[in-house]
């Protein structure tokens, strides 16, 4: 009898549960012909109200791009929300009718162009305390030339302060840059404009970009720029490092890069690129000297770069691709250096998992003398993701031999490092890791470093 | 009275049954991927659809470029969508936040308030990709299907 009465009351519990979101719509439905006339009209009403906005968005996205692209007017253009809501008045962008009223209010004095483009901003910073040797942070300088060698340490440290700006300027035309203001063991601010090209987009097939950008070497050099946020770990692999934190690959370059999808590729989904740039100065960042030629370069011929990659389909989240980039340094003093660099990279990443690992060959070979030398560079670096949680290990190394014509002083530093990202928010992420670095000339080095880094 | 009991506890467990099957189905709605009618594609497959909705493809065939217009955070559409991508919405967010920082889009997709909203714009708009529940397609636009599938049809993958 207890069990028949239990029963009963799960089952009735069941259904009055399942029939909860039928029962209320209902509800309102069956109540008198008026009330339910009105709800009708109610989302009716709103659902016109709806149109209308979404339709005055278009119109003005239309005007936005002048009267010669009137229908080809994006409203991907307007709406950028990164919390994926609709636009409101308190989230309004340049592009969007408050600003207009706010131009109106401030008599013009706004730098709105009408009918032009928008230059949209996004931030990121990192803040990061460390302790240890020049095992922390890995993105502190570790071959520094012109700064003498870090002692071991506890320290709070301002991270890079980033500035993503982006403009469209007509539908196949655009302009992104990278303005970073960061400090180094000087304790001096700098200012660089990291990125800032023009870019050309027609179709999928070809897109042609100008200006300073990442070099396409690998795949970690291209994927993640300035962002520490974006970043699993808290900073780049040591074979990445930016040329003026010791990096000895040509990340940055100055000159055209042109890419595209492979046409009738399929489901290999294979991409090309190439690119001519001024390459780096000959010299290296010796004697303080600027390694990314961005205004005049000191030889005639320039570094050229052919790369490809492929994303299978049948694998989601697998992107095989390589490289080869080449250039011919001119120092001063010694002979003229034949500087190659080719590489492979394999990496698979989905929302929970990420495995990269990446290697990179360099090769220096002095005219007439007829030495070749070789520097690997790779890592490995595996992580996956718990919900909030994301714990990951790193392997990396950048081995130079001695005697190499252009980068023998930094000789080989490698090591693992371990450690765990948390994003306490969407756009907000803490991360711990511990660093062990071995190098050719001193003991083996520690360091740990936290850090909150995060976009706003 | 044994006998009565029983029926009785059966009658009620089959109808608890067959709500929760109702219920179940109906958050299982299919997705309609909707076009404009001058666009000449009327088949996606779902790897083509995916690259759309991860900005991995920005154009239709020629230089038509693909304007995607995403439903709101909450409603069906938007799940099915996540469901599709195995991604969560902040993973989606960052991916094209990544997308645009990275050079590779302009801007993250619009978000359309609703679906009668987003079929009106895409009837407006040459280019315009949008996924909407079925019922609320009008004219102007057309149902794309996928992988040769149509929302009818009971393997259609987008639910």
């Amino acid at each position: 009898m207890f069990a028949y009465g239990w029963c009963v009351r799960v089952a009735i519990a069941i259904v009055v549960v399942s029939m909860t979101d039928a029962a209320s719509a209902q509800d309102k439905s069956d109540e008198n012909p008026v009330v339910r006339e009105l709800v009708q009209q109610n989302a009716q009403l709103r659902e016109e109200v709806d149109l209308l906005k979404s339709r005055v968005t278009l119109l003005e996205a239309r005007d936005k791009t002048g009267p010669t692209q009137s229908s080809q007017a994006t409203p991907s253009e307007i709406t950028p929300s990164p919390s994926g809501e609709p636009p409101s008045s308190e989230t309004q962008t340049p592009d969007t009718p408050a600003v207009s009223a706010q131009a109106v209010a401030m008599g013009g004095h706004t730098m709105e162009i009408p009918g032009g483009p928008a230059l949209k901003i996004r931030g990121f910073l990192d803040f990061n305390f460390g302790s240890g040797t020049v095992a922390n942070p890995l993105i502190y300088p570790l071959y520094p030339p012109t700064i003498p060698p870090t002692p071991v340490h506890s320290t709070f440290q301002l991270g890079e302060f980033d500035l993503f700006l982006s403009s469209r300027l007509s539908n196949s035309l655009s302009f992104l840059s990278e303005v970073v203001f960061g400090s180094d063991a000087t304790n001096f601010w700098g200012i660089d404009v990291e990125r800032a090209q023009l870019s050309y987009k027609p179709s999928d097939y070809f897109e042609i970009s100008a200006g300073r950008m990442h070099t396409a070497i690998g795949f970690y050099n291209t994927a993640f720029h300035h962002g520490t946020w974006f970043q699993t770990a808290t900073g780049r692999p040591f074979m990445y490092y930016f040329e003026d934190s010791g990096g000895i690959l040509p990340v940055h370059e100055v000159g055209v890069s042109a890419t595209g999808r492979v046409p009738n590729s399929g489901r290999l989904n294979l991409r090309w690129i190439a690119e001519v740039s001024n390459g780096l100065a000959s010299s290296g960042a010796a004697n303080g000297a600027q390694p990314v030629q961005n205004f005049l370069s000191d030889r005639n011929h320039k570094a050229f770069n052919l790369a490809a990659s492929m994303k299978p389909d049948w694998v989601p989240g697998l992107q095989v691709g390589g490289n080869y980039y080449h250039d011919i340094r001119e120092p001063l003093g010694p002979p003229h250096v034949e500087n190659t660099i080719a590489g492979l990279y394999v990496v698979y990443i989905t929302p929970v998992w990420e495995f990269l690992n990446e290697l990179q060959v360099q090769r220096d070979r002095a005219e007439g003398s007829g030495k070749t030398f070789n520097t690997p560079l790779g890592y490995t670096q595996i992580s996956r993701k718990f919900g909030k949680y994301r714990p990951y290990f790193r392997w990396q190394e950048v081995n130079v031999p001695s005697g190499d014509p252009l980068y023998s002083a930094v000789g080989r530093y490698e090591g693992p490092s371990a450690g765990l990202r948390f994003d306490f928010t969407d756009f907000s992420a803490f991360k711990i890791q511990y660093n062990r670095v071995y190098t050719r000339t001193s003991a083996p080095q520690n360091g740990v470093d936290g850090q909150v880094a995060f976009a706003f | 009275m044994r006998t009565n009991r029983n029926l009785h506890l059966a009658a009620i467990l089959i109808l608890a049954a067959a709500c929760c099957v109702k219920t179940q189905a109906q958050d299982t709605q299919a997705v309609a991927v909707i076009l404009r009618n001058d666009n000449p594609v009327n088949n996606l497959s779902l790897t083509e659809l995916r690259r759309v909705l991860l900005g991995d493809r920005k154009y239709w065939s020629g230089s038509q470029r693909i304007i995607l217009l995403m439903p709101k955070v909450g409603t069906p559409q938007r799940d099915a969508i996540m469901r599709l991508l195995h991604m969560s919405e902040s993973d989606f967010q960052k991916s094209w936040l990544n997308k645009v920082y990275a050079g590779d889009a302009d801007a993250p997709p619009a978000v359309v308030p609703t679906s009668g909203a987003a079929v009106s714009l895409v009837s407006d708009a040459p280019g315009a990709i949008a996924l909407v529940p079925p019922t609320s397609v009008k004219g102007g636009v057309k149902i794309a299907k996928i992988d040769g599938l149509s929302p009818a049809d009971s393997t259609y993958p987008l639910r």
